[in-house]
């Protein structure tokens, strides 16, 4: 049987009890509702990924604060360093070199729109403030799918920028 | 249970008259101040509680429905931003010392010295010119915490003075330009994130924050429209604080275990610098303000530690 019941009451409890609490500090940080709750929600993944020891951690409830804050810390950082990257791209003369995958993967039929069409989801979560999942959902994806596609394209545009 | 055990040994009950922007300025230094450091998670989720409640009602079931379909079904231990093949911030890995429920039990007492405080209020008066209206303020602080102190408390209150509208400020802050206040220079491999202005009943602050690829400090200038009888107190470790000299603005110099703050307050624009930089590197930063000559008085007081 193990304890994934119980665990998944203590899970369900903690998330009634802390949600409201880090929105609320979440919002004040970020200044936006709904970068707030997904930032809120990303930390309760984290802890339920990990759950068979942060559910016996001494402090849950500081665990849940410090992985929030560092899950807002590196939205804010990454999106920073994204948003540079996007100016940068835009930038130069070379934007339609830049937005083709040199790709062998044979999955990626349309290499060039593939590029395209990640880099204008790459826009819109860096530029528009737009949450991943918002992204995700105006693309009929996943946010899991929506983060690998920014993870490739950030990849890609890195690396064609500094062939520069 | 709506409130922590533990908070209720202790009041938070000062916090329920604050203003909701007041409290979120609270958070917001909260966070600017928590790379690896200990903060009141009682006092902190307090706040929080009050924020949610003046909110008005939420819908966690809501919340718990999209969390279930679709965020949880797909994670994997790191967070959704980060993009980093292997940097970032491992948000599991830093989670492993939360913020403790009470500030760090040093045995120590706050002592303040009456005679001194009257000696430098008397002084502080004594130095300002006739018809010039000089604010003095002198720092004060313990092992514990630091903050300015105004050097005559009804200056400060603001009795028998005229201020400014924010309207007849705001010309002032936008001709005064910021850009005077802020520094100029970044240590090699941080970037600056966007400006964020705030607007308070009492002062108007503009920050940026500054990341590198693990570190990270924020710039924070606050204009008060009044002059403050408390600006805030930092917590800080037994470090002895540092005064560095810049265009005659004292900056104090303070640390909290890995995060160093550098401060100034000239009774109406408070500048800090907050986070993990080097002692070198927050000096140079300091030193790249353009700042105006500082023309006020500055006195300063250390409490004893007992």
């Amino acid at each position: 049987m193990g304890n994934s019941m119980p665990d998944e009451g203590l899970i369900t409890t903690l998330y009634q009890e802390m949600y409201g609490r880090m929105i609320a500090y979440a919002s004040s940080v970020l200044g936006d509702r709904s970068l707030a709750e997904e930032a809120v929600q990303d930390t309760f993944c984290i802890f339920c990924v990990k759950a068979e020891t942060t559910l016996r951690h001494e402090n849950p409830r500081g665990w849940l604060m410090r992985t929030l804050q560092n899950v807002m810390r590196n939205m804010q950082r990454h999106r920073a360093a994204a948003s540079r990257l996007i100016m940068q791209s835009l930038q130069t003369e070379h934007l339609e070199e830049l937005l083709v995958y040199d790709e062998e993967d044979v999955e990626l039929l349309y290499e060039d729109l593939a590029a395209h069409a990640d880099f204008q989801l790459f826009k819109r979560v860096v530029l528009d403030g737009c949450t991943m999942q918002e992204a995700a959902q105006e693309r009929g994806i996943t946010v899991e799918a929506c983060k690998k596609r920014i993870q490739r394209l950030r990849t890609h545009l890195k690396q064609k920028l500094s062939d520069l | 249970m709506s409130v922590p055990e533990k908070s209720k040994q202790r009041d938070y009950s000062r916090y329920d008259q604050m203003s909701t922007a007041e409290l979120e300025q609270i958070l917001r230094l909260d966070f600017q101040a928590s790379d690896g450091t200990a903060s009141d998670l009682d006092a902190i989720l307090y706040i929080a509680d009050l924020l949610a409640k003046r909110s008005g009602p939420s819908d966690p079931d809501a919340a718990w429905e999209k969390f279930q379909t679709q965020y949880r079904p797909y994670a994997d231990g790191r967070s959704l931003y980060d993009w980093d093949d292997g940097g970032g911030i491992p948000a599991l890995e830093t989670a492993q010392n939360p913020p403790v429920s009470v500030r760090p039990r040093r045995l120590r007492r706050l002592a303040v010295l009456a005679a001194v405080l009257a000696a430098l209020l008397l002084g502080g008066m004594a130095a300002q010119a006739a018809g010039v209206d000089i604010l003095g303020v002198f720092a004060l602080w313990t092992d514990e915490n630091f903050r300015f102190v105004p050097m005559d408390p009804d200056e400060a209150s603001g009795a028998g003075t005229d201020p400014e509208t924010p309207a007849q400020q705001q010309p002032i802050l936008q001709t005064l330009g910021l850009d005077g206040l802020f520094p100029t220079w970044c240590p090699e491999g941080f970037f600056p994130g966007s400006t964020n202005i705030t607007e308070l009943n009492n002062s108007i602050s503009a920050n940026v924050s500054f990341y590198g690829d693990v570190r990270y400090y924020s710039v924070v200038v606050q204009q008060f429209l009044q002059p403050q009888t408390s600006t805030g107190t930092f917590e800080k470790d037994d470090t002895p604080v540092e005064e560095y000299v810049h265009n005659g603005w004292v900056f104090y110099i303070l640390s909290n275990l890995d995060t160093l703050t550098a401060t100034a307050y000239d009774g109406t624009y408070m500048i800090m610098i907050s986070g993990s930089l080097t002692r070198e590197e927050i000096k140079a930063v300091i030193d790249s303000i353009p700042l105006p000559q500082s023309t006020q008085s500055q006195e300063r007081v250390q409490s004893p530690i007992q």
